[in-house]
């Protein structure tokens, strides 16, 4: 390997973080979801989490709806297209790491 | 119970309302009422049917009540998964109770089978390899206690509102397990180092 090149696969930073892909791998696996759902599931505070959150929408990563309820904000976030993709590459990436860590071990 | 934050949360996901137990308990309470309610005091017919419908309301109320709090307590999502048992098991037992619930009813006359088909019904999650561990046992726990206890009865030929009883206390119990699960799943450490 030349030197000051690396051949690591490229890990997408943005969802690589614990806390964002603990989001992410929950609404991978339903149609939306609200905040509450996602703080309890995630364990993260509210304000950690309308951070995650935000940093997410900014990446195109997931949509956020505000609904009016009963004179309560509803707040429900959903993957997008593109975040399914990106999610979905993921995870292809990490196993080809995953795999290539592997058979450098053996 | 062991399992990884990734399993957990998509298992905590997909499995979301089937795993609110308290919200099904009030209709086995309202069933048992009603069968336990056959041999009460009250003799009088309207008085009995005043207190079945009394108890069926209260029984929807309580469950809109349950429904109400598991959305404020752990909030709301919109299902993508339909948790089907796919296991080839489960179905191969399915259709070979077919085949002699069919048998015993054409040529035993044979009209009991009912609470095996609920049981069948019901136990399907223990087929399902997404569960963990810990729902599997106990379902695998209640179904054994149903079917023997239904078994039992019906080969010394007793009061058969006994079956429905049974079952109903072992549903109840299962929607007791199913929300302890669901609370066990809901409380991950926090993480707030991540912000």
């Amino acid at each position: 390997m030349p030197e000051g090149k690396l051949s690591f696969p490229e890990v997408d930073r943005v969802i690589h973080e614990p806390a964002r892909l603990a989001i992410l791998t929950v609404l991978s696996a339903c149609s939306s979801a609200d905040f509450t759902f996602l703080q309890t599931a995630t364990g993260l505070s509210k304000g950690n989490l309308s951070v995650q959150l935000t940093r997410l929408e900014e990446a195109g990563l997931v949509s956020i709806k505000k609904v009016l309820e009963r004179k309560k904000t509803r707040t429900t976030v959903e993957l997008t297209k593109c975040g399914k993709r990106q999610l979905s590459d993921y995870w292809h990436t990490m196993t080809r790491i995953q795999t290539q860590g592997t058979k450098q071990l053996e | 119970m062991i399992m990884d934050d990734q399993s957990r949360l998509t298992y905590l996901t997909r499995h979301y309302y089937e795993l609110q137990g308290i919200r099904t308990a009030p209709m086995w309470l309202a069933f048992l009422a009603m069968q336990l309610d056959q041999n009460s005091i009250y003799s009088k017919t309207w008085i009995k049917d005043l207190l079945v419908t009394l108890v069926m309301f209260l029984m929807i109320f309580v469950s809109w009540l349950a429904s109400r709090f598991y959305r404020r307590r752990f909030g709301w999502l919109d299902p993508t998964w339909i948790t089907l048992p796919t296991n080839l098991f489960y179905w191969s037992i399915v259709l070979c109770f077919l085949i002699w619930s069919l048998y015993a009813l054409i040529l035993l006359q044979f009209f009991g089978s009912l609470p095996y088909w609920l049981t069948i019904i019901w136990i399907s999650p223990l087929f399902n390899e997404e569960n963990p561990p810990i729902r599997r046992i106990y379902f695998a726990l209640a179904g054994t206690v149903v079917i023997s206890s239904t078994l039992f009865i019906q080969l010394t030929h007793r009061n058969n509102t006994l079956i429905l009883v049974i079952q109903c206390v072992v549903l109840l119990a299962l929607g007791v397990a199913d929300h302890l699960l669901l609370m066990s799943l809901c409380t991950p450490p926090r993480e707030d180092a991540h912000a």
